[in-house]
């Protein structure tokens, strides 16, 4: 696990003897050599350059603990025509339905922002916010409250962008900003990497003694310079030792993003902050984190939004009565499970949210709206399955759209959705009724997949692995070759696992052509298919057969008494997926891919074999993937049979030219031809 | 007291209609209503009553049937601004046999700022309820008033989208006596019944059961499909200012009078205007240089404020802010043309790759969302948002519509023009050298002109060099290679691009024993053929013409002949479009020259066949190959 390898940083530190580089960067001074600036050579081709960004944290004791964000921002400017206004952007969170310019309620953060850490007490006071734009020449213009304006991200969260006037070739855009929190909780991700470089990136922090955050540090650069001193708070006779932080990060290189990932915010260099303890003189210690176990209590017991939307049967009372009667002919736990599933599944819509705590506080409200985010539908399933005295557990896990998770790390805000885990006759299955009509019972949404999950029960949780499907898809088929050069046969395919689903779901939104016909038709545009057949189509639990029949026109090339054609018809590897040289990020596959062709084509009469394509077994290291191809005569056929396999879902970026080798080696391998030759009398 | 009755009056029948509604069940829709359907409008019916050039009233009710999750219509948005006031919304939902599931409370409308996701600032506002509910199908229920102070166009009546059938829909334009109307129908037959009493006109039309209208690729644009009704008021009065829609002279004089006026250059840019002038001879060269004067200072920035964004910032704003919106930094050029004694017209326009919307000559509906400059006597036109564009190129984003433009005289209706279809041009020149392992050295070098070139311009305007570098498979499209180097430009005078590259291709040819099959189009294949339909219903429409021009000079290694060749010459003629092809081989170099032109056309429906024939065919001739055979030695 490779990619939970983070470096954690426990206050352990030790204390560099560094001297730390003095950066004087003051809302309004602008050096002169900073606006005559012309390049920044160590990315000479940037649109834009961050010169400085930097970032104060204090915490004062009053109020149960709160923190004073400062942050100054300097950005240089070569190309105004390539540079993206989201550079200078500030996220917010503001409270609904409010005007965030005349409020003074708003929190600013960049990067991945976790909504949930928010709760509605939160007081934020955004103060002092000043924005200016420099030309060249000096000329400088204040920003003002109409140069200032808002976009919606997503739910409460805004980002406050700024309009820029008089923005030239070379103007310094800078801002800064004073924050006051209430909620030690809600202190946000730190980044020192963004999509443009930057030149000098630093954070201070002031640790008082009587709090704990877990500092994850992301990314893979490490500090320049990082140093630690005591210092001590005084306030009107009251104080306490801090430890005074300093991270200083120089010349680091625009973020890219990149196919094949889960999600960018889990690549910038950055710091994440989960609240641990807060211990305040002559107070009871309040832990935020501290253990697995509280965070399972706290599901379990505590909280109005997790098992006691399933625990209460008032909860669910109006679920129960629609569901129940349905199940009173089901005998197994696996029949009551699976129309459990359908009945949720199909009659209950997903609102397109993930998240692990219900939107109501009884499950009777959300059945009203016949909608609920991802909780809400999974945990209905749990109180039909509690009812039936079925055992499950639910599964915490963070989508790949959300990013990665930390194990070593009991915190709520890491996870964003729910499924379960259910016991059915002794079999383990894994339950995730989020509204999509074509994933079977056991299988998990796509976007859950990511990899791990953990585990919600008392005494006994932990961290599991999630298994996903593979994907299959296999294709047969039976061809005669005819003397002209037509093939024409029968193609059966069987598809499984998560191409069925998406076959499935194709199927139901064309009834023209199927998946599997639109790939043939690329390859060969002129090729005549008859309408498929279909076996277990309305059957989302089984593998799904479909079957036709088609005619390929030119599917060889012939000149004067040889013939050519290639033998397989049919892949989705003809191309190599990962066409990029290099890669900076590691590829994430969600599920375990294999494609399977197994193709028998009767030769004409009077023709006899010329050249046939050789044999190949290729295989990435420790069973990551595994190709093979083979032809073989019988009589007067060919037989091929070619299997594609990939089963490692991670490889790391010094992995990624062999993963692309792989790939160009099988594309390259699928071009083979056959050679045919015509029987003259003088071959007799 | 008397106002509290008032009140109960107007809120009453709302609270008591909304029970159960057995007329909505789903059962009583028409089959041949639900086929393809996803949304069935129920009833639709609005109601908009002019009381005076700036004053009206509109009451709208629809009943809604959701038969799909993606369906749309899960909500209720009303946009207003300082101009328009909403009085009054009440909406209801029922499930699929018109049992009332629940009233929506006060609670739950919204109220937003409307951001566009491109304008920095906008007053524009917005109501919003959330109408979904999770059991399909199901009905909804809204109703809701307007008022206007200030009116700058009557809503249209718009029947249906794709994939939405209409049960009963009308639409009742009431106007006092002293108030006249012009209005077209399009894509429907309606006549309107017109009636005259206590001093009002009253014109009302009505559909029932229209079925669904499905989206075609390759076809005429949504707006010149689907139904709709469109008014030109004869007289209509916003912020003191009064228009008219009667013809495009008015309407275009009201556009002048709107705009007139806010073009006061400071002495400080007269002087420079001056300056930058100084050198140039010609009216052409001036304006030339005008432009980039504009282009190189002053960037693009929506502002929507105002009179519905149909008035522009004056010239001192943009000066001093040195930024803009289309029609601010339009007007800015024309003011700066001004000071030289050049005179420019903004040309009114809808802008938009697939020419969605024109406005017609005989109706004035101004169906506009973008301005651009003409100057008549260079015969120029100008867009004066981008920053990359060379003078007097419009492109795909303005070229080949209908304009209004804004004189002193009125409006005057024109056309931007077309290119020719010669002039968008992708010419490729390549040289494959080829080892006996079927490893390819490509260097291919191709000069790109009009529409062809804007991909490229964009590219190398606005990626870095690196970027282009890493993402330069994205850019071509060739079987997996390595890329030595490549040269990118575009010319800042004419819409022309250069691009060459030179990459290695190690499998380019792929080998069978002594064989080795070499493909003879892979750097400019035809790709995307038009996916099979079962009925097609509307005309082909191929919205712009283009010409590819290919020379690929294939030099082979040593020691190989040439066991197979596919036809030498090839061609397709069609109204559609030519492709010719010619392949010659002298010693070991095989040349292959292939041309393409796809003509600008439309169609009828029927010929959507030959359309797909047509490119199926290209697609094949592409994809032929040469087969060499290794001598033996």
């Amino acid at each position: 696990m490779t990619k939970l390898s983070y470096l954690l940083l426990l206050f352990c530190f030790y204390i560099a003897n560094l001297s730390a580089q003095e950066t004087e960067m003051t809302y309004g001074e602008i050096p002169a050599e900073e606006l005559a600036m012309e390049t920044y050579y160590p990315d000479s081709t940037a649109a834009a350059v961050v010169l400085g960004n930097i970032g104060k944290i204090e915490f004062s004791p009053f109020i149960f603990g709160s923190y004073t964000l400062s942050h100054y921002c300097r950005i240089k400017v070569f190309d105004p025509s390539a540079f993206d206004l989201k550079d200078v952007a500030i996220r917010a969170l503001k409270p609904d339905n409010s005007d965030w310019r005349n409020s003074q309620s708003a929190v600013v953060v960049t990067g991945r922002v976790d909504a949930d850490r928010f709760t509605e007490m939160d007081i934020f006071d955004l103060q002092n916010l000043q924005a200016a734009v420099v030309a060249p020449d000096g000329t400088r213009i204040e920003l003002s409250e109409a140069d200032m304006f808002e976009e919606k991200v997503f739910g409460k969260v805004y980002t406050q962008m700024f309009a820029l006037p008089n923005l030239q070739p070379g103007s310094v855009i800078e801002y800064s900003y004073r924050l006051n929190a209430t909620n030690l909780a809600t202190l946000q991700n730190w980044y020192f990497q963004t999509s443009i470089p930057t030149r000098y990136s630093e954070l201070e922090i002031k640790l008082p003694n009587w709090l704990e955050y877990a500092m994850i540090m992301q990314g893979d650069m490490e500090p320049t310079q990082k140093t630690e001193e005591r210092v001590q708070y005084n306030y009107s006779g009251y104080g306490y030792p801090e430890s005074k932080q300093r991270y200083i990060y120089t010349d680091v290189p625009a973020l890219k993003s990149d196919s094949y990932i889960t999600t960018m915010d889990d690549y910038p260099a950055g710091i994440e902050f989960h609240l641990l303890r807060v211990k305040l003189p002559r107070r009871i210690v309040v832990e935020y984190m501290g253990k697995w176990d509280d965070l399972v209590n706290k599901l379990l017991k505590q909280g109005d939004r997790f098992a006691k939307l399933y625990q209460k049967k008032n909860s669910y009372r109006l679920l129960s009565a629609a569901i129940t009667p349905l199940l009173t002919n089901a005998k197994t736990e696996r029949e009551k499970a699976q129309i459990i599933y359908d009945y949720v599944n199909q009659n209950m819509e997903w609102d397109n949210n993930y998240n692990v705590f219900g939107s109501d506080v009884t499950l009777n409200k959300i059945y009203k709206r016949r909608k609920g985010n991802s909780a809400d539908l999974n945990l209905m399933v749990a109180a039909i399955l509690q009812q039936e005295q079925i055992s499950f557990t639910p599964i915490l896990l963070s989508t790949r759209q959300h990013g990665k998770m930390y194990p070593l790390h009991p915190t709520i805000a890491q996870f964003n959705h729910v499924i379960l885990q259910v016991e059915l006759d002794g079999e383990t299955v894994l339950i995730d009724a989020t509204g999509d009509e074509f994933l079977p019972l056991g299988m998990l949404r796509m976007e859950s997949l990511s990899k791990i999950g953990w585990r919600v029960k008392l005494k006994e949780y932990t961290w599991v692995a999630l298994n996903p499907a593979t994907a299959a898809d296999i294709f047969i088929a039976d061809f005669n070759l005819m003397e002209n050069g037509i093939l024409n046969g029968k193609v059966q395919s069987i598809q499984s696992g998560y191409n069925a689903v998406k076959k499935r779901r194709s199927q139901a939104d064309s009834l023209m052509e199927t998946l599997v016909q639109k790939r043939l038709a690329k390859q060969f545009p002129d090729v005549k298919m008859d309408e498929t057949t279909y076996k277990n189509l309305a059957a989302i639990d089984k593998e799904l057969y479909s079957e036709f029949t088609c005619e390929i026109p030119v599917a060889t090339q012939s000149m004067g008494d040889v013939m050519y054609f290639s033998p397989v018809v049919y892949s989705d590897f003809f191309e190599n997926p990962f066409k990029l040289e290099q890669r900076s990020y590691p590829i994430d596959v969600p599920y375990p891919i294999q494609e399977q062709s197994v193709i028998t084509i009767n030769l004409p009469e009077g023709y006899q074999l010329e050249e046939l394509p050789e044999k190949v077994l290729l295989t990435l290291p420790e069973g990551a993937g595994k190709f093979q191809y083979m032809v073989t005569q019988e009589n007067n056929s060919i037989k091929l049979v070619s299997k594609i396999k990939l089963d490692q879902l991670y490889f790391l970026p010094e992995e990624y030219p062999r993963v692309k080798g792989f790939f160009d080696l099988i594309a390259a391998k699928l071009k083979e031809q056959i050679v045919l030759k015509k029987i003259t009398a003088s071959n007799n | 007291m008397k106002y509290f009755f008032q009140l109960l009056l107007i809120v009453l029948p709302l609270i008591a209609s909304a029970t159960n509604k057995p007329q909505y069940a789903v059962s009583n829709i028409l089959p041949e209503l639900l086929e393809n359907a996803e949304v069935v409008i129920r009833e639709d019916f609005t109601t908009f009553n002019v009381l005076t050039p700036a004053t009206a009233e509109l009451k709208a009710r629809m009943v809604i049937t959701r038969l799909r999750d993606d369906a749309s219509y899960d909500d209720l948005t009303i946009g207003y601004d300082m101009h328009t006031k909403v009085n009054r919304i009440s909406a209801a939902i029922y499930d699929k046999n018109g049992a009332l599931v629940r009233k929506i409370g006060k609670k739950e409308i919204q109220d937003y700022s409307a951001v566009d996701g491109f304008s920095i600032y906008t007053d524009s506002r917005l109501k919003y309820i959330d109408l979904s509910y999770g059991e399909y199908p199901y009905t909804i229920e809204y109703e809701y008033e307007k008022s206007y102070k200030g009116i700058q166009s009557y809503p249209g009546w718009y029947l249906q989208g794709f994939d939405t059938s209409v049960e009963k829909s009308g639409y009742v334009l009431t106007l006092a006596n002293s108030l006249d109307v012009k209005y077209e129908v399009f894509n429907l037959s309606v006549e309107p019944e017109i009636q005259s009493a206590g001093g009002k006109k009253v014109y009302r039309w009505s559909a029932e059961n229209l079925p669904v209208i499905e989206a075609e690729s390759y076809s005429p644009s949504a707006m010149n499909i689907l139904p709709k009704v469109l008014f030109a008021p004869e007289k209509f009065t916003i912020d003191g200012y009064t228009g008219s829609m009667t013809d495009w002279e008015s309407f275009g004089k009201f556009m002048y009078e709107l705009n007139d006026g806010r073009g006061e250059l400071s002495a400080a840019m007269k002087a420079e205007i001056k300056k930058l002038t100084a050198e140039a001879t010609t009216d052409t060269e001036k304006i030339e240089v005008l432009y980039r004067y504009i282009q190189d200072n002053m960037r693009y920035v929506s502002v929507q404020l105002g009179i519905g964004g149909w008035q522009t910032f004056d010239a001192a704003y943009v000066e001093k802010n040195k930024f803009g919106d289309c029609k601010a930094l339009t007007y800015f050029m024309r003011t700066m043309l001004e000071e030289i004694g050049i005179t420019a017209y903004p040309a009114l326009v809808y802008a938009g790759r697939d020419k969605e919307r024109a406005a017609t000559e005989d109706f004035t509906f101004p169906l506009f969302n973008h301005v651009i400059l003409n100057v008549p006597s260079a015969d120029y036109w100008l867009e004066c948002t981008s920053a990359d564009s060379p003078p007097n190129y419009l492109g795909t984003f303005t070229d080949d519509r209908p304009v209004l433009l804004v004189t002193e005289n009125g409006g005057v209706f024109s056309q931007t023009p077309t290119i020719p279809i010669e002039d968008n041009l992708q010419k490729n020149v390549a040289t494959i050298t080829l080892d006996e392992k079927g490893t390819a050295t490509v260097t291919n070098q191709s000069i790109l002109t009009g529409t062809q070139q804007e991909y490229y311009r964009g590219l190398e305007k606005n990626q870095s060099r690196e970027d282009i570098k890493k993402y330069f498979s994205r850019i071509v499209d060739l079987p997996s290679f390595t890329l030595k180097d490549y040269e990118l430009s575009s010319s800042m005078d004419a819409p022309q691009a250069e691009f060459s590259y030179e990459v290695e291709i190690p499998r380019y040819g792929s080998k069978a024993g002594k064989r080795l099959f070499l493909p003879l189009n892979v750097i400019n294949p035809m790709s995307g053929i038009p996916d099979k339909v079962k009925e097609r219903k509307f005309p082909v429409q191929i919205k712009r013409g283009y010409v590819e021009q290919d020379e690929f000079q294939y030099i082979l290694p040593d020691g190989t002949t040439v066991e197979s060749m596919p036809e030498k010459t090839a061609t397709i003629t069609s109204d559609f479009g030519t492709y010719e092809m010619e392949i010659s081989q002298e010693k070991n170099v095989i040349t292959y020259r292939r041309t393409l032109k796809i003509n600008p056309i439309t169609a009828p429906a029927e010929r959507y066949t030959d359309w797909r024939n047509f490119c199926k065919e290209v697609a094949k001739l592409d994809k032929m190959k040469v087969v060499l055979i290794q001598e033996k030695t």
